[in-house]
């Protein structure tokens, strides 16, 4: 494991610092793309072109009062965001931005990234429980039983590139793969971008936080800066989910020049966003019970039959899977 | 059917019905306050060729005369034309029978009416506070004798 | 009994609204059951302004102004029922070009309460896009009556015995390049609302309203014409001068809320169509009646009725005594308050999330419910 620059790593690129302000330029990102599609101008007011408006908008946060209901059960309404908000750094620790620019890389990495994930559902749903709130409770139990049953599908669909690429660590995987495995699989693609829609909850699949429904889902009861580490979380989770995808999808930082891998990760990452963003201007959300169908009838018997062209692809093309 | 065969139906068939007027493709009629349930089932069963609502349900408050008048306006789609029963109740019996089972649109006109006037339904399920915030419930702030306080100094 | 006792502990009841992003201010009382809606009920009340009872205490022509404010979305509309009503009891001639300038207004402010209603009902689905674009398609409407009466939102054009300002050619212009750009904007939000798969997985079979249940709750306007049923009074019974127009509003039998939608965006058509026939064929004239600012009425009492974007409205106006200057009683009667009680009916048995596209899809103004 190569361990120069280890603190500057951790701490600025790709750790703790880039994920702070690539959260906020994301939200900026997401504001001016969301208002230019609206017919809207979005921030604009707070620097030049409103890019500080984020930034005011989190010291805002911090100084705001906590309101709590009186129902909460404070200590873990105090806790559970934060936990939220450390946990979904961890999947972003093992990506690798390039050749040099990763936090740690072993030899099963990938399965690493979807343990983290997995405690995710948990922790919403406590949230949803400890707010004390009908409101937050549903959104809790929505947001569980949604990230619970699209995991399924998300996982299986991730065997896919380690079965092509013949390795459970994402370096290997990205170094392996010649051409984009969604060009190689796009069924295992597709299942995988939507589980990880529907993990990230964004449009179509924000049903926990259905605005006219349940006013915030599970975050409705939180105020201040636990509500900021919420929608901190959130987006972490977001960058985490895309990375995913363009590491196990789109080649990683595999691209043509030297030493432009980092540039190429981004890139594809901003590619994937704005789709994001898209899907979340124009479409409307699907109802709960329509997307736990759409899981077991349709993602997971998809996942398998990705699988299987997997290694139906193993044995077509021997010869150029044997590069590994 | 027209406007006049519609009335005639209605003259002919309720014993206390005195036509009123016509205006226009609206029929008025006054019937005692015990023939209404009568009126409701006739109009609910006799005609099967039409299409027809209950349009509203409202009182008017007389205090000079001692009472309460009411109005029901069913509306005959396909007739083009609206029929309106006049209601009187004194104002010592402010009693009337609920429709709402035969017309369930009567429901919230009947409640509304009952917390703004102090009519009473007689066999309405549901009769409790409706509109009115709990400051003005109870004081039937549609009657005549309810002024609107308005208070400029206090206004300031 | 312990089956039940299980199945008790189950539900859970909470208020939804009136502080709620998804609710105008009305609350529902709901107990739910996991996701199932088990009972609802319906509490409203929370703008209740006691319009016609300060309607008893100013004159006819004062009362014009609170006649609007029973919803402002379609305010047109609104006071055109009760100046109806007014000249109706007083025996007022108004004259041609007065009722085709009425025509026009109210059909304008119909085209803005529909287009209005359909990006806040897109937007409770969650495209926010279709709200934004709706309500900027919006804004040419209010800059209309901007123009023409001076106020964009409470136009206050109508006024007892013809409207408050005449027409112009500037009017006509502004009046043909929004119908010019309404064309083209409804193909946009068909193309991006009505063909998008998970908004018709949302709405299609999704609160179905029966013929019969549609005629028990006195349904009116789109949403009775949404479960089969042609109530349009402007074509039933056509008040002002909509008989020299051809149009046909049209008729679904579905009655869900895709049926709903699509009978309210066809109805912005049909306002094009009557647009497109009044616009030429403005008659010179006067356009509006002298009438003394004291109003004076005998005796008697009238009912108007007008289609609204909603449904009906009907006014009832009762003097009781010869040359009274004041409305003895004034009842409103509106489309909203008859369309909101079923929601105590069809959303039970429904999904949670279905809520604010059932509610969402009958139109209901929170301030024509409670007046």
């Amino acid at each position: 494991m190569n361990t120069d620059f280890l603190f500057i790593k951790v701490a600025v690129f790709p750790g703790v610092l880039f994920v702070l302000f690539g959260c906020l330029y994301l939200m900026y990102f997401e504001r001016k793309t969301i208002a230019r599609i609206h017919g809207r101008i979005g921030p604009q007011y707070v620097g030049y072109g409103g890019l500080l408006q984020t930034i005011a908008d989190l010291m805002k946060l911090m100084f705001k009062e906590w309101i709590f209901p009186k129902t909460a059960k404070k200590a873990a309404l105090f806790l559970t965001p934060i936990a939220l908000f450390l946990l979904a750094f961890l999947p972003l620790s093992v990506v690798p931005w390039g050749e040099n620019w990763y936090v740690a890389d072993f030899s099963v990495t990938l399965i690493f990234a979807f343990v983290v994930i997995a405690a995710i559902p948990f922790l919403s749903l406590l949230l949803g429980w400890s707010s004390g709130s009908k409101y937050s409770l549903i959104g809790g139990y929505r947001a569980a039983s949604q990230q619970i049953v699209f995991e399924v599908p998300l996982f299986l669909s991730a065997l896919t590139p380690a079965i092509l690429a013949n390795s459970l660590s994402l370096m290997d995987i990205t170094k392996n793969q010649k051409i984009w495995f969604l060009v190689l699989n796009p069924i295992a693609a597709f299942v995988f971008f939507v589980s990880m829609l529907a993990m990230m909850e964004r449009q179509p699949f924000d049903i926990p936080e259905a605005e006219s429904e349940l006013v915030f889902g599970w975050k409705t009861e939180l105020s201040g800066i636990f509500f900021g580490w919420s929608i901190f979380a959130g987006y972490t989770i977001m960058i985490g989910g895309s990375a995913l995808f363009v590491v196990l999808f789109m080649g990683g930082f595999n691209g043509p020049g030297n030493n432009l891998g980092v540039l190429w990760f981004m890139l594809k990452l901003a590619l994937i966003w704005l789709i994001l963003f898209a899907m979340r201007a124009v479409l409307p959300r699907y109802r709960m019970d329509q997307i736990l169908r759409m899981s077991w009838r349709l993602m997971i018997p998809l996942s398998l039959v990705s699988i299987g062209l997997s290694i139906g692809l193993l044995f077509a093309f021997p010869n150029f899977f044997r590069g590994v | 059917m027209n406007v006049e065969e519609l009335k005639k139906k209605f003259l002919d068939n309720i014993k206390t019905a005195q036509e009123e007027k016509i205006q226009d493709n609206q029929i008025f009629i006054k019937i005692d306050k015990e023939d209404i349930k009568t009126v409701s089932k006739f109009i609910k069963e006799q005609f099967d060729d039409v299409n027809k609502i209950l349009e509203q349900v409202f009182a008017i408050d007389f205090p000079d005369r001692n009472e309460m008048e009411m109005i029901y306006t069913w509306w005959f789609i396909e007739y083009h034309a609206l029929v309106h029963f006049r209601v009187i109740l004194p104002y010592d019996d402010l009693k009337v029978v609920s429709i709402q089972d035969d017309w369930v649109a009567a429901n919230w006109h009947e409640r509304e009416t009952w917390e703004m006037f102090g009519i009473d339904f007689e066999g309405h399920p549901n009769l409790k506070q409706f509109l009115l915030s709990d400051e003005l419930f109870g004081k039937h702030p549609m009657r005549k004798s309810f002024k609107i306080e308005h208070n400029p100094e206090e206004a300031k | 009994m312990t089956e039940n006792k299980e199945r008790s502990s189950s539900l859970v009841s909470f208020s939804y609204g009136p502080q709620h992003p998804g609710t105008h201010p009305y609350s529902l009382l709901l107990t739910v059951d996991g996701d199932r809606i088990e009972k609802v009920e319906a509490q409203i009340g929370y703008v209740h302004r006691g319009l016609a009872k300060q309607a008893e205490s100013r004159t006819f022509i004062q009362a014009l102004p609170i006649m609007e404010r029973s919803c402002f979305i379609d305010s047109v509309n609104h006071q055109f029922g009760y100046v109806m009503a007014v000249e109706k009891l007083a025996g007022i001639e108004v004259p041609e070009r007065a009722e085709y300038l009425r025509v026009i207004a109210a059909e304008l402010s119909r085209m803005n309460s529909l287009i209005s209603w359909f990006g806040g009902y897109a937007a409770e689905t969650g495209i926010n896009s279709a709200f934004m674009w709706a309500w900027k398609d919006r804004e040419m409407f209010l800059d209309l009556f901007g123009h023409l009466a001076g106020s964009r939102v409470s136009v206050m054009y109508l006024t007892i015995g013809g409207v408050r300002w005449d027409w112009n050619d500037k009017l006509t212009n502004l009046t043909w390049e929004i119908i010019d750009y309404m064309e083209e904007r409804l193909k946009i939000h068909k193309k991006l609302v009505m063909k998008n798969s998970i908004f018709k997985k949302r709405t299609k079979g999704v609160g179905v309203v029966s013929k019969e249940k549609a005629l028990e709750y006195a349904f009116t306007g789109p949403n009775l014409r949404a479960s089969g049923v042609q109530g349009d009074i402007r074509i039933l019974e056509p008040y002002s001068v909509y008989d020299h127009f051809k149009f046909t509003p049209k008729v679904m039998t579905e009655g869900d809320n895709w049926a709903r939608t699509m009978i309210r965006l066809h109805d912005i058509e049909t306002s094009m169509e009557i647009l497109k026939q009044a616009l030429p064929e403005i008659p010179e004239g006067e356009y509006k009646t002298k009438v003394p600012l004291k109003l004076r009425a005998n005796a008697g009492e009238a009912y108007a009725r007008v289609e609204l974007s909603r449904g009906v409205m009907g006014y009832y106006i009762r003097t009781v005594e010869d040359k009274s200057t004041k409305p003895y009683r004034v009842k409103i009667r509106g489309p909203s308050f008859s369309h909101f009680q079923i929601v105590e009916d069809i959303l039970v048995g429904t999904h949670m999330a279905d809520i604010p596209i059932i509610k969402g899809s009958l139109d209901v103004c929170p301030a024509d419910l409670d007046r």
